[in-house]
């Protein structure tokens, strides 16, 4: 309980935000994004209605613990702040929602909120995240995060561009491997973006994230 | 004189609230518009005035943090209508060259 707190508190401390999470993206624009571990996946379809505002909808499944658990929270996404500079951008998100979680027999509501950060230039890029799910008789589900990555090539518009990023995953909840430390490669091409990451303890996570 | 220097503030003002008329190109330094996946909604937003007639073409510069617009002939696009699409992406106009 100490040793989690601990963690908990070091990764916020440490928390310095950018780099596309991007719950909001642009007016009128769609945005699904699946996030996959082989214990977890989390799938967000969004519509930026406003061009701080987002509506959508988040499923994630837990298999984490013995018996499988899904959660679907419809959730509004916030860009509390965002600041445009010439060479870069930096973001704060908020988000929360209510939907429901099940496990076998039992279904209960659920409310999920979380925050992200990032700044990015076009060569160096920082994230944090922090997300919590709690349902009644439900262990409540955590997600930590931190990312610190580069671009080895600068591409341009309409260019395939590549990254290489460094990910710490805190997971306090999680019965083994709560701490997944590794590396990303992160490649996008227009809308579509994709990554491919492994902890040093073999933890393989793909996302993918397409805006329209 | 004193009527030659009221005519040149009368154009200075006229050029200054001119929207972008038709066949000239316009180049829009954009703030915040570090990355390729960041300037779709740029793209996308450009793209429907392309199709609807009003832009010629479109380039997206991410070196230079630009927006280069050809306008149509007879086509006219203002100052206001370049600024709605790029705050629409959440980004910023720094400034709008004509």
């Amino acid at each position: 309980m100490i040793r989690n707190t601990a963690v908990s508190t070091l990764l916020l401390l440490l928390w310095v935000a950018p780099l596309q999470a991007h719950p909001v993206s642009f007016k009128g624009g769609y945005s699904l994004m699946a996030f996959n571990q082989a214990d977890m996946l989390d799938w967000q379809l969004l519509y930026t209605f406003h061009p701080k505002l987002s509506l959508g909808v988040d499923f994630i499944r837990d298999t984490m613990e013995p018996q499988e658990r899904n959660f679907l929270i419809p959730r509004v996404s916030w860009l509390v702040r965002r600041w445009n500079e010439t060479d870069s951008q930096a973001n704060i998100y908020v988000y929360g929602g209510v939907g429901v979680a099940h496990k076998g027999d039992l279904t209960a509501p659920a409310v999920e909120g979380g925050v992200e950060m990032d700044y990015e230039t076009r060569s160096l890029y920082f994230s944090g995240k922090a997300q919590i799910i709690a349902a009644r008789n439900f262990n409540t589900l955590a997600v930590y995060q931190l990312r610190a990555g580069f671009a080895p090539y600068v591409g341009e518009a309409n260019e395939l561009h590549s990254w290489i990023i460094a990910q710490a995953q805190y997971l306090p909840y999680a019965p083994e491997n709560s701490l997944r430390v590794g590396p990303v490669l992160r490649m996008f091409y227009k809308n579509v973006l994709w990554e491919l990451g492994v902890s040093t303890k073999g933890n393989w996570n793909f996302n993918f994230m397409v805006h329209w | 004189m004193k009527n030659r220097i009221v005519q040149i503030v009368m154009v200075c003002a006229f050029l200054a609230v001119t929207p972008v008329w038709a066949g000239q190109s316009v180049t829009v330094h954009v703030k915040g518009m570090v990355c390729d996946f960041c300037a779709r909604g740029l793209t996308k937003s450009f793209n429907a005035f392309k199709d609807s007639a009003v832009l010629e073409d479109f380039k997206v510069d991410l070196s230079k943090h630009t927006v280069s617009l050809t306008v149509k002939d007879g086509a006219m696009m203002s100052d206001a209508d370049i600024t709605q699409v790029v705050e629409g992406s959440s980004l910023a106009v720094d400034k709008i060259e004509r």
